[in-house]
């Protein structure tokens, strides 16, 4: 009996295991299904003040005041860039400049993915957003020492963002694969400049420049805000590298209603100032920088 | 008489007249002093109210103190400096800059918000403008004119100057702003103003409480002299007069008209503020500090009021002087009849007190005699209670002392400690329970009882102490353990009494036995029923395993055989050849894994040696060393003294084999390795604590590792067949139980001890014996060609293998006759008779008559005829009574039709 229970062990495991897939292979659980299990899976990777690491963060309290709107209780679930997308949606995907090949299925370990995920149209394809809840931008900032000056600004985001870009020529330039940081995404390859993909945080990209590991990287604003607060004097903004950009929350396709309720409760929530006062904690210079997105508000 | 009187009367008159011309004096004293001390009271009033002032300046001089210190910690702060640092480095506002200029915004808002004077707050507005007068940061950002970089230039001060009065008069907005200049790398670099509220500053620091028509003004130099609004209109006078001239320290009196035209009297003083260049300028009507009468008003009221009293006085004391001597003969002559009549009432009195005394002392003298009669016989009543009450007493105590005695020999002899606990001490113990915790009484008296208590209980008993003592249920009898003053842990049965009176007070009582040997023999109990369990289980589990792998050894006989035949009938070339082949490997592998079943269950074939266990490890330390590769450091500890054993030597090599690969499988990253020999004896404790150990003389083999040990909840198991914590594939999960089978089949006993992340020791105990060790060289036996005319009797009850069987030795060209049992073989021998049979092949276990029957029947009547058995397994008794012990040969099954040849032969040949 034993020995016919160790032949059969494999078997139930790998049948198990094809259950399992199987289940989180079928579809991102939607807003019925969510307060069914009564538990609301928020994805997210520890970055600038939007996941800080330490239990707290502005996307980490928003999505709480979420799941307390539902009346389900929260969950985060820890993931990485790398697997951020595939793990909302439940598929394997390489971006393609702005198209994407899928190359797999995934088990999808999260409902709600928010850590400042940046609108980028790649991931469009792929996953749904919410109504854009944090403005940004991707700039270029090199050590202080650097020969490089920082550019004066012409008034026009199109004619900065060529400045900088034509002093990248012969400069190591880090940015970060399938992010919105990715030099792929702006054409930084055709500026002479050479390319470094950087595997680890996104947090570490401004210690990198200054321990020396290349000269220069490509960090968005709300990172460069919290880099130049905390280690001022030693990294200097050159300029942009972007336009404006939008940030926002995940959701994967087959959660359409997960998404218009998340819609509707940050409408609200941005209507009775919770959310401004969730920004005004975690990002207080933002205001300055982009008054017009939040006059929006 | 009267010529008397006369005298007295001059004299009176010229008394009289002295004393008042003294009063007139002292009175035009008093009225002279009194007009100096006015003087100088209202030399005090205006002391004072300098005084005041002066604190009101010093409260303003420490404010703007303070504010120097905001200012200078704001030059000296971080955000500043980085902002610079960052604009050095060619930053632009736009991307990077502004975000060090909203750090600085957060700082004066901070600083805005903490400094407070009550509730309001000490700025208004704090603002820092780079050289050139351009505005950088402001508190208050307000389009227009308020951002002109004209309205910041002139707050710029390069060479220091730290303080700047401005005064809108236009708006009549009072500002007083207090700047400092910022110096970044020693080269000015901007300025920071902040605009502190002259209100709040006055409200808290200035102005005056209570009723007073006293007006304080901040005099800010430059003819500008602040007082807020409201105050103004309050002010008694209807426009605030010239103090411009006032000098310090001089009182000035000046004539103000008041709000209804009347002009009055004004004193004015003015006081600096120390370290900064304002003052204070106070100004109050002359009659709210000097009063309304001028110094001489009461001199003279003074002396009118005591010159019409010494008047009146004089004419009260002529008349007062009559009266008293009229009223002193009045009074003489009323008193000396009071005395008389008091002294007649005096003596009356006393002779009615004798009457009285007398009459009470005969009373007395009476009562006395009937008392004295009444005690002689009370005293003789209570002389014969106490007779008896003494000999009652004697008895009693004869009859305490017994009990007590009783008591005590009870106590000091009972094998059960007696305590009694007050307040956490030990107040009496017995000699038992000294005896328990290593003391003597006196020793243990007076302890504190936790001192008593093994650590790992102190918690549970210090509780119920407690819990008992404040009168809370807590069972009386409970196990703990007690430590023994050499430190040794006895587990004691405390029986608890309650609480007692002792001495006065509550103490808790209550008796403890000592259990310690009756816990270790029922632990030895249950240790030796839980391996007496594990034996049957094990036992139990074999006999299955033996059972399985006999009908396995019979099966893969045929498949073995028959494949031999295939692959000796077919080309090699054939397509079928290769798939052959791979039958037969899959046969080979199960017929190591039954042999490693009939290890475990004790049913393989044990050929034992007398062998050296030193020589014997020695000899496999090559072996071993490449086992475990170089990353494990092998640590032979060799016993000097011969370790004789008799064992399988196969078996034994089969044995360390798999505990030092199981050894190395714990150790991936590497670690020692120690197989260590001894001699040892194993006591009659040892006995009593290992089932199936039986006293005597043993050698150990120990093999230990510094690896991840194994779990507790997997100890039960290890022995058990197919149990693996390997992964799949790289363990058949039967190493362990086929040292556990040949162990036990070589008469010994093995003990693991294992602690995760610590590592394993596996001790195996082989009975020590005594003998010349044996040679353990194998001679090669050459194959011959069978002798055609020799036969063979097949005899063998499961069908397929003798067909099997019959044909290999056919295809050798012997001569073969099969029988199905014992009983058919004897009846084909005796019709085969007088053709010799050369061989008989018999299985070992058959319905009927076995294989050994069978053989002694038929070798009695023919001694030349020889025997080989073939079995799956040999049950004991046969392998012990009959096959091994006569030095039978013998061929395990499954064999392929080489080892069945060979083997054959070998028996024909007389090799075996």
């Amino acid at each position: 009996m034993k020995k016919r229970l160790i032949h059969l062990t494999p078997w139930i495991f790998t049948i198990a295991m094809l259950v399992i897939i199987s289940n989180g292979l079928a579809s991102g659980a939607d807003l019925p299904e969510i307060k069914g299990k009564g538990i609301l899976r928020h994805l997210g990777v520890p970055y600038a003040n939007f996941v800080t690491g330490s239990g707290d963060g502005l996307d980490i309290e928003l999505v709480k005041l979420f799941a307390q709107h539902l009346g389900v209780k929260y969950e985060y679930v820890e993931t990485s860039w790398k697997n951020l997308i595939g793990d909302i949606s439940g598929k394997k995907v390489k971006p393609k400049g702005e198209d994407i090949e899928i190359l797999g299925d995934t088990p999808i370990r999260g409902d709600i993915a928010a850590n400042g995920i940046t609108v980028l149209p790649w991931r469009e394809k792929i996953v749904n957003y919410s109504i854009p809840t944090f403005p940004t931008q991707v700039w270029l900032v090199v050590r202080a020492d650097s020969s490089v000056k920082p550019i004066k600004p012409s008034g026009n985001i199109e004619k900065d963002v060529a400045k900088v870009k034509d002093l990248l020529k012969g400069h190591t330039v880090l940015g970060v694969a399938n992010t919105c940081l990715d030099p792929s995404l702006y054409n930084l390859e055709k500026t002479g400049a050479k390319i470094k993909l950087f595997d680890r945080n996104l947090n570490e990209l401004a210690p990198a420049i200054i321990k020396g590991e290349a000269e220069m990287t490509l960090l968005d604003v709300a990172d460069a805000l919290i880099a130049l607060e905390k280690w001022p004097g030693k990294i200097k903004v050159v300029g942009p590298i972007s336009p404006l950009q939008d940030m926002g929350c995940a959701f994967a396709k087959t959660s359409p209603q997960l998404r218009d309720a998340f819609n509707r409760f940050f409408k609200q929530s941005m209507k009775d100032g919770t959310y401004l006062r969730l920004v005004k904690k975690y990002y207080p210079l933002v205001f300055d920088y982009y008054p017009e997105f939040f006059k929006k508000m | 008489m009267q010529l008397f009187r006369n005298l007295l009367k001059g004299k009176w008159n010229l008394a009289t007249m002295g004393v008042s011309v003294v009063l007139v004096g002292f009175i035009a004293f008093l009225v002279g002093k009194n007009y100096l001390s006015q003087l100088e009271l209202q030399e005090f009033a205006l002391e004072q109210l300098r005084q005041d002032l002066e604190k009101r300046a010093t409260a303003l001089s420490y404010f703007y103190f303070e504010r120097r210190n905001d200012l200078k910690n704001l030059a000296e702060s971080r955000e500043i400096s980085i902002f610079f640092e960052n604009k050095a480095l060619g930053m632009s506002m736009e991307y990077g800059l502004r975000a060090s200029l909203l750090t600085i915004s957060e700082t004066f808002n901070r600083l805005l918000k903490e400094r407070k004077l009550g509730k309001d707050r000490i700025y208004t507005r704090i603002i820092f403008v780079d050289s050139n007068g351009e505005l950088l940061v402001d508190t208050q950002p307000i389009s227009g004119k308020q951002n002109d970089k004209q309205e910041w230039k002139k707050f710029l001060s390069p060479e220091g100057s730290q303080i700047i009065i401005v005064h809108e008069s236009n708006r009549n907005l009072w500002k007083v702003a207090v700047s400092i200049p910022y110096f970044f790398k020693n080269k000015y670099a901007g300025q920071i103003i902040t605009l502190v509220s002259p209100k709040t500053v006055y409200r808290h620091l200035i102005e005056t409480e209570g009723f007073t028509r006293r007006v304080i003004l901040l005099d800010c130099g430059k003819g500008y002299l602040y007082v807020p609004e409201d105050l103004k209109l309050k002010a008694p006078f209807s426009k605030i007069p010239d103090l411009s001239n006032i000098e310090t320290g001089k009182t000035y009196r000046l004539k103000v008209p008041l709000k209804n035209g009347v002009k009055v009297d004004m004193v004015a003083i003015r006081v600096p503020i120390k370290d900064i260049p304002f003052s204070l300028v106070c100004v109050l009507p002359t009659s709210e500090v000097f009063g309304q009468t001028l110094p001489w008003h009461i001199p003279l009221a003074m002396g009118v009021v005591s010159l019409a009293i010494l008047s009146g006085m004089a004419i009260i004391l002529r008349t007062n002087t009559r009266n008293l001597i009229l009223h002193t003969r009045l009074e003489e002559s009323s008193k000396r009849e009071r005395e008389i009549e008091e002294k007649n009432l005096q003596l009356q009195k006393e002779i009615t007190e004798r009457k009285r005394v007398e009459e009470e002392l005969r009373r007395i003298h009476d009562e006395l005699e009937i008392r004295v009669q009444e005690r002689t016989r009370e005293l003789v009543q209570t002389n014969e209670v106490l007779q008896l009450e003494i000999t009652e007493r004697s008895r009693v105590e004869e009859a305490l002392k017994q009990s007590e005695e009783k008591y005590r020999m009870l106590i000091e002899n009972i094998q059960d400690g007696v305590f009694v606990i007050q307040d956490a001490k030990m107040q009496f113990v017995n000699e038992a329970f000294a005896r328990m915790v290593g003391y003597t009484v006196e020793e243990v008296i007076g302890m504190d009882f936790r001192q008593l208590v093994a650590p790992e209980d102190l918690e549970m008993v210090s509780s119920r102490y407690v819990r008992r003592q404040a009168g809370e249920y807590v069972p009386n009898e409970y196990e703990f353990r007690m430590l023994h003053k050499d430190s040794i842990t006895r587990v004691i049965v405390n029986m608890n009494l309650g609480l007692i009176n002792y001495h006065g007070r509550i103490a808790s009582m209550g008796t403890v036995k000592d259990i310690t040997e009756r816990k270790r023999a029922e632990e030895e109990r249950s240790s030796l029923q839980e391996q007496l369990r594990q034996s049957q289980k094990m036992e139990a589990i074999g006999q299955l395993a033996s059972g399985v792998a006999h009908d396995f050894n019979n099966l893969l006989t045929i498949i073995t055989g028959y494949t031999d035949l295939l692959l000796s009938s077919i080309d090699p070339d054939n397509p079928l050849y290769p798939d052959t082949i791979e039958i037969k490997n899959a046969a080979k592998k199960a017929e190591s894994l039954t042999r490693q079943l009939l290890a475990f269950s004790r049913r393989q074939v044990f050929q034992p040696k007398i062998l050296d266990l030193n020589s014997f490890v020695s000899n496999m330390n090559k072996i071993l060393q490449r086992l475990i590769g170089e990353h494990i450091e092998l640590i032979p500890v060799l016993s000097k003294d011969p370790n004789k054993i008799k064992v399988d030597p196969g078996q034994i090599e089969q044995v360390i084999v798999n505990l030092v690969v199981n050894a190395r499988d714990a150790m991936p990253s590497g670690g020692k390795l120690t197989i260590e020999t001894a001699n040892v004896v194993l006591d009659e404790n040892y006995s009593h604590t290992h089932f199936d150990v039986k006293p005597g003389d043993y050698v150990m083999l120990s093999i230990r590792d510094s690896g991840v040990g194994i779990p507790p909840e997997n100890m039960e198991h290890i022995f058990e067949p197919f149990f693996t914590t390997k992964e799949k594939g790289k363990g058949t999960g039967l190493g362990l139980s086929t040292v556990y089978g040949i162990v036990k089949q070589s008469g010994g006993g093995i003990w693991v001890e294992s602690q995760p992340d610590q590592g394993t020791t596996f001790k195996i105990y082989f009975p020590r014996i005594e003998g010349e060790v044996e040679s353990m060289k194998l001679e090669a036996t050459p194959y011959k060609s069978p002798k055609i005319s020799e036969t063979i009797l097949v005899v063998e009850d499961e069908e397929v293998v003798r067909k099997v069987t019959v044909a290999i030795l056919k295809k050798e060209g012997y001569h073969v006759l099969e029988a199905k049992s014992g009983e058919e073989a004897l009846r084909l021998f005796q019709n085969q008779n007088p053709h010799p049979i050369h061989l008989l092949l018999t299985d070992v276990v058959m319905p009927g008559m076995s294989g050994p029957e069978l053989a002694i029947s038929l070798t009695s009547a023919h001694p030349e005829m020889k025997v080989l058995y073939i079995s799956g397994y040999i049950d004991h008794a046969l392998l012990n009574n009959e096959i091994l012990k006569n030095g039978r040969p013998y061929l395990q099954k499954p064999f392929t039709s080489d080892n069945l040849v060979h083997k054959v032969r070998e028996v024909l040949d007389g090799h075996s």
